[in-house]
């Protein structure tokens, strides 16, 4: 079992994760922005974080810098329904700055699966 | 509603994200979602009220995904248009956009208090939930 940090402002898609991983016997610790992420990230040490990009307060890339720099071997999943600012893609950005997979919206349950299967060590499945 | 409007759900799209009949989560997130839209729309309306572009754009950026999410297309592609342009457009331009995010939620809204994406729809597969 391992723990994981969704991070997004959609309660939608926090919830959607939330039952995808439960189902795969992880727990899961939810934030609803960037700032809340970074307090969980201290508090919880997760194995894993899912954020999301675009979100009020402090954004998702943002967000992933800062774990990164908290904890150089945080595996990172981001995600985003798109978009580009400044000319960079979202999801582009994300993982030349330290995500380590990207997922776009909407994403089938299976994507997800398959995503968190390939990041977490066998030790902490399920 | 005006005739020519596309569907508010597009069925192939959630039988590809979800199977048919959809998972359980989707009608989870679906419950989620039209409580979430609603709100969506008002944030909209409040963020053109009081100037303010960036939080417009996160807040289209945000029903466009979560529209998406649940095979509200039509209203997903609003939304990213209203996306698009709040980051380059000026308020003037951008009411009308709005505007267009609460009709098609309206449809949607409508459609979800039926009793769900495929509600009243004879050629719908899939359409039972649970």
């Amino acid at each position: 079992m391992a723990k994981v940090l969704v991070i997004d402002d959609d309660p939608g898609f926090r919830k959607m994760i939330r039952i995808i991983l439960t189902r795969m016997f992880h727990d899961v610790v939810e934030a609803q922005d960037g700032n809340e992420g970074i307090d969980r990230f201290k508090a919880e040490r997760p194995d894993l974080v899912i954020s999301d990009i675009v979100m009020p307060n402090k954004e998702g890339i943002q967000t992933i810098l800062e774990i990164r720099a908290l904890a150089p071997d945080a595996r990172i999943i981001a995600m985003s329904g798109g978009g580009v600012s400044l000319g960079i893609g979202y999801l582009g950005a994300a993982l030349k700055l330290g995500a380590n997979q990207i997922l776009s919206k909407p994403f089938r349950p299976a994507e997800l699966t398959a995503m968190v299967e390939q990041l977490l060590p066998a030790d902490t499945g399920q | 509603m005006p005739d020519d409007m596309p569907p508010a759900f597009d069925h192939a799209h959630i039988a590809d994200q979800w199977g048919s009949p959809a998972d359980d989560i989707y009608w989870t997130i679906l419950g989620i979602f039209a409580e979430e839209g609603a709100k969506l729309c008002e944030d909209a309306r409040a963020a053109l009220s009081g100037g303010q572009l960036q939080a417009l754009g996160r807040t289209a950026h945000t029903m466009k995904s979560a529209a998406a999410n649940v095979g509200a297309l039509h209203l997903s592609r609003c939304a990213r248009e209203l996306e698009e342009a709040s980051q380059a457009g000026t308020l003037r331009d951008l009411a009308p956009l709005v505007a267009r995010v609460e009709t098609a939620w309206a449809a949607v809204s409508e459609r979800i208090a039926e009793g769900g994406p495929m509600a009243g729809d004879p050629t719908a597969e899939g359409s039972g939930h649970g």
